[in-house]
């Protein structure tokens, strides 16, 4: 009875020393193959992609000798022209941007707005109604939000203005609409993330609902929400059919909001199908992808800044 | 002659009447029963503990005093917790103030994240404390949670360098500077270390002196070397209440034996 199991493990320094033949060894090391090589797939996937992209986003400047300069900031653009060609992609740039920006100032405080109501105000209805709707909403494909900009919004905005109603205030609201569950979700998530300790801490001074959210909640969760809102600007960066649907693809400069535009991604998805590969037109559609690229990596250092602040 | 007699009823008057008499309180988180039907009271200017085993109601009971339950949906109570002539339960209660006036320490440390200073300062600020008075009162609060020679240099670094013993001095100092009458400590030392949880227990003895202070707490010797009143709950009721030091050395109900021998825990 009390030398139950001491015969097979009389030897200690068997039982402790490294099996170096065994089988579980062999398991140990499938297993590590398998998740080493799926690491390094992404990683050269990602490698390749922005390999490729930069050489053939470069080969406009290099190959047809385009100036960087008039690129980023020429006004007109007529590259498949047989005579005079011009490449300014600034009111492309510039739709971007503004549809972006645009899109984020009417997203950020209704999607943080939302967020704090299904998290601090009406946490049952919220989570059984409102969080399954944003899940909805995030899988909504954005040629569904296109159509609807293009049955309800774009008219509403031909007769309340000058113009013919495909805008960039158009492509705002599109956009805007689009990315707003994201934002929410991810601020939901940031708010629910903040202990529940020190919002007892404030209630517990006596503070209100309101004061606690504005004094301990939001700071608390503030690079969170930041990061919501940036991801949600790279969405909105990225975005392509949806806007192409509602911001009228003018290649000018919008004078006002209620002026068609157009953005990196609308000219790129509307004219890649009819240059020839090789082209300075083609090579040029790649350059504008070149700077789609840079500007997502920008988006992820932004967030990589903020989450690194939040653990100070 | 008029004066000298009003001061006599109100000081007999005092005598009878607790600061706060707790009476058939019962509560609920849905259907549950966490408290059933516990009067006591709680007196003035000393130490009440409680304790008894894990879930048996403790924190549900002192976060009804200042209802802080009121944050959970499914909680909800029945009785009443008469102070200075009004039921704290009543409907009519203007929360913010209750707890401005009873405070409340929890378990954890739970500093905000963000510079000492405004962990005093924070509260202040909705009760629109002048600017003038601010300084005055976080000072105080600091040298009365004992905490003040540790930090009077570093006010402005961030509540999250302080030590877990340190934290919590600070959450207490933190209720300390809304002047309240009551402080509500819920196992306080639970998360610290021997010589930090010391340290709190003489603050908790000095407070005394200002303070009505009721402690939950989960180590006897802890309720025995600080308290003055002790009552022992087991499974949502009050099994006994009395003087600590009778409670101790002389219980009168089986259970109380049984619990502070160490039959059960
Ligand atoms: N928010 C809550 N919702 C539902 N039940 C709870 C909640 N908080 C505590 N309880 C239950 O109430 C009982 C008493 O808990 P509590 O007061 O925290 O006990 P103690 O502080 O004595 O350990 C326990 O059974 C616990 O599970
Ligand atoms: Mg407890």
């Amino acid at each position: 009875m009390s030398n139950i199991n001491h015969s097979s493990t009389s030897s200690s320094t068997h039982r402790l020393i490294k099996n170096k033949n065994g089988s579980v060894k062999r398991n140990e090391l499938r297993g590590k193959v398998v998740v080493y090589s799926c690491a390094a797939l992404i990683i050269i996937a990602t490698i390749a992609i922005t390999l490729f992209l930069t050489i053939k986003g470069l080969q406009s400047f290099i190959v047809n000798g385009v100036n960087v300069g008039e690129f980023l900031t020429g006004l007109t653009w007529s590259p498949s022209g047989e005579g005079d060609v011009s490449y300014g992609a600034f009111p492309f740039i510039f739709g971007s941007f503004s549809v972006t920006f645009l899109a984020a100032l009417f997203a950020a405080p209704l999607g943080i707005g939302s967020a704090i109501f299904m998290t601090e105000i009406a946490k049952t209805w919220g989570q059984k109604v409102l969080q399954p709707v944003i899940e909805i909403l995030v899988g909504i494909p954005s040629v569904v939000y296109g159509l609807i900009g293009l049955t309800v919004i774009v008219p509403l905005i031909r007769e309340h203005s000058s113009g013919i109603g495909f805008s960039l205030l158009a492509g705002m609201i599109v956009v805007g609409v689009m990315i707003l569950p994201t934002v929410t979700s991810i601020s939901a998530d940031a708010l629910k993330s903040i202990p529940q300790d020190i919002k007892d801490a404030s209630y517990g001074l006596g503070a209100t609902r309101w004061q606690t959210i504005y004094k301990v909640i939001l700071p608390a969760a503030m690079p969170s929400l930041a990061t919501a809102v940036v991801l949600g600007m790279a969405r909105a960066f990225g975005e392509a059919l949806a806007v192409q649907m509602v911001i009228g693809n003018s290649k000018a400069l919008p004078e006002s909001i209620t002026d068609q535009a157009a953005t990196l991604t609308s000219i790129i998805t509307l004219s890649m199908g009819h240059t020839t590969y090789g082209s300075l037109h083609n090579n040029l559609l790649w350059s504008l992808g070149l700077i789609l690229l840079v500007m997502s990596y920008v988006f992820i250092i932004i967030i990589r800044f903020i989450s690194s602040r939040r653990k100070v | 002659m008029q004066a000298s007699d009003l001061g006599k009823e109100k000081k007999e008057a005092n005598a009878v009447s607790p600061l706060m008499d707790i009476k058939n309180l019962s509560v609920f988180y849905g259907e549950k029963e966490a408290v059933k039907n516990v009067s006591m009271p709680i007196e003035g200017n000393k130490v009440t503990a409680f304790i008894g085993p894990s879930g048996c109601g403790k924190s549900t009971l002192l976060r009804t005093i200042n209802r802080m339950n009121d944050q959970i949906d499914s909680a909800h109570y029945k009785g009443e917790i008469m102070y200075d002539g009004v039921n704290l339960l009543d409907k009519k209660i203007d929360v913010v103030s209750l707890r401005k006036e009873i405070g409340m320490v929890f378990q954890e440390p739970n500093p905000f994240p963000k510079p000492i200073i405004t962990n005093l300062t924070h509260a202040l600020k909705f009760y629109r404390t002048k600017k003038s008075e601010i300084q005055g009162i976080v000072e105080t609060a600091l040298k009365q949670a004992a905490l003040w020679d540790e930090v009077k240099n570093r006010l402005n670094s961030s509540a999250q360098s302080l030590s877990g013993g340190q934290q919590q001095r600070l959450c207490i100092a933190r209720a300390l500077a809304l002047k309240p009458q009551v402080l509500l400590l819920d196992e306080p030392t639970s998360a610290l270390d021997p010589i930090s949880s010391a340290k709190v227990e003489d603050l908790i003895i000095e407070l005394k002196k200002h303070y009505t202070i009721a402690i939950v707490t989960h180590n006897m010797e802890q309720a025995a070397r600080i308290s003055d009143y002790t009552t022992f709950m087991y499974n949502g009721e009050l099994i006994e209440y009395g003087e600590t030091s009778r409670l101790f050395t002389n219980p009168k109900e089986q259970r109380t034996e049984e619990y502070l021998t160490g039959k059960f825990s």
